[in-house]
């Protein structure tokens, strides 16, 4: 049987202005992309404006909110930014056929009681204007532009198509700790940190569940041997654990819960969820954390497999030397960051002549990229403490 | 490469080189084979997409990987008999697990 593969959007384009640490960013997105960068780049921050989307369009967001949460328009806004005070940020969304079908714009910026204020929304379909704003009621009625016609659904049928493009997006940094301990992140859904990790297994109808759990126990056995079965079950109270059962000298083996797990087991069972549920955008930040070297190196094919069966875009903050040795990871597919005076740059790798010379010559995307994210002077932290 | 390599690919064993060891660029023919493939997941995993500057595509090495370690499908016994630096290799390895000089 000839499967076919769903025809899934992704981000194609981004231009920014004044976002954060951003004074200007323009640059294409492949389906796969990794961020790299010095420490305090703006690695986060990059990946946050795709949150950002999320939360304007998700269940208890709305766009007053997603910039409170952020401390509000002064702190989002660049410190580099003088004379353009608005924030921009406009993305473009195509799909495997057409790189772009959809265009999101939105200009933000405070009035004078300091509460986020919308200047311009604009949607484009195939080059066809859907909405802009503001349009006549708002200019009657400015009050209207405290909320974008993304997040009401009286008004967004037009684009609904983005509207869940936006809610699909997923971001992922999993905290061990968090996983162990729930009641440290208090309930939230759909926790990034990982703190309602066990629920969201917990949700996932039993068939799906029991699949997903085989095929993460499968992986997982290449980096844990000793891992023998690996399932879901509730404690006398009704909280969900994760159980695996361990090899050793007895012959059943050892039963532990995720309390017992190691930061790499934990982090890699999320890692390879992550990627099996949802078909939006993934964003990953630094998946190499408490990963074996050896497990890293194969990372960046395993999502290239991955993703020509989902077909979702994945997006990856990484300082990872291993990560990036993968010999498939495109030119185009690492965007560098590079801090200066007037905020960050990004480049696309493959706009930089000396990285693609290096690369035609023998040299591993490592050696060529990460030099470039080193520290200056970083031979001074020995100093510390003398 | 065997006719067990052309059918993991989908080619024509035909159009395996019969004599790898006078290849050039032995992983660049690799990629070629992959390109005329019928399967389009052994293309996009193994040729590079244009524009990523690199010689082989995303899950090339991925693929590799599962030929030589899938049971049945890689056979270095009968690749060997093409290969005369297999061989050796081969030959080298038997001597070291069997003790000999």
């Amino acid at each position: 049987m000839k499967k076919t593969r769903p025809t899934t959007k992704w981000f194609t384009q981004i231009e920014l202005n004044n976002w954060r640490n951003f004074t200007h960013v323009e640059v294409a997105l492949q389906s796969r992309v990794f961020l790299v960068g010095p420490n305090a780049s703006g690695k986060s921050n990059f990946l946050d404006v795709f949150r950002f989307l999320h939360d304007i369009v998700s269940v208890g967001g709305g766009f007053q909110e997603a910039v409170r949460k952020r401390g509000g328009v002064s702190r989002l806004r660049c410190l580099a930014a003088r004379r353009y005070p608005e924030i921009v940020i406009q993305v473009a969304i195509g799909s495997e056929n057409s790189t772009a079908t959809w265009d999101y714009e939105i200009r933000f910026t405070q009035d004078n009681r300091q509460r986020p204020t919308i200047r311009t929304e604009r949607v484009m379909h195939e080059g066809r204007v859907v909405l802009e704003r503001p349009d006549t009621q708002d200019k009657l009625d400015t009050e209207r532009l405290t909320q974008t016609f993304l997040e009401q659904v009286n008004v967004n049928k037009d684009f609904r198509e983005i509207v869940d493009f936006f809610e699909s997006i997923r971001y992922l940094h999993i905290v061990p700790q968090l996983v162990r301990e729930p009641e440290r992140s208090s309930g939230r859904r759909n926790d990034s940190f990982g703190g309602d990790f066990l629920e969201q297994i917990a949700r996932t109808p039993e068939k799906t569940r029991n699949a997903w759990l085989r095929r993460i126990k499968e992986a997982l056995t290449v980096a844990v041997p000793q891992l023998k079965e690996l399932e879901m079950v509730r404690d006398p109270r009704g909280t969900p654990h994760l159980r695996g059962k361990y090899s050793h000298w007895r012959p059943t083996g050892a039963w532990q819960t995720e309390e017992q797990f190691s930061d790499g087991t934990l982090r890699l069972m999320g890692l390879l969820w992550a990627l099996l549920q949802g078909s939006g955008l993934l964003l990953l930040e630094e998946p190499e954390l408490s990963l074996h070297p050896e497990v890293v190196r194969h990372v960046a094919q395993m999502f290239a497999r991955v993703q020509r069966h989902s077909g979702r875009q994945i997006l990856v903050s990484t300082h990872s030397y291993n990560l990036l040795q993968d010999e498939g990871i495109g030119l185009d597919e690492v965007l560098l960051l590079e801090p200066g005076a007037e905020g960050s740059l990004v480049h696309s790798a493959d706009s930089i002549k000396d990285i693609r010379l290096m690369l035609e010559g023998g040299v591993s995307m490592a050696d060529a990229v990460i030099p470039r994210t080193r520290p200056e002077k970083v031979h001074q932290m020995t100093f510390f403490g003398t | 490469m065997s006719s067990q390599g052309a059918i993991l690919i989908g080619i024509g064993t035909v159009k395996v080189p019969r004599d790898p060891e006078t290849l050039d660029d032995p992983k660049r023919t690799m990629v070629d084979l992959a390109r005329q493939s019928r399967r389009r997941d052994i293309r996009e995993d193994m040729v590079p997409r244009l524009g990523s500057g690199r010689s082989v595509g995303p899950a090339y090495t991925s693929r590799m990987i599962e030929f030589a370690t899938d049971s049945g499908r890689w056979r270095p016994e009968v690749a060997a008999e093409n290969s005369r630096s297999l061989g050796r290799c081969r030959n080298a390895l038997k001597r070291l697990i069997h003790g000999g000089s």
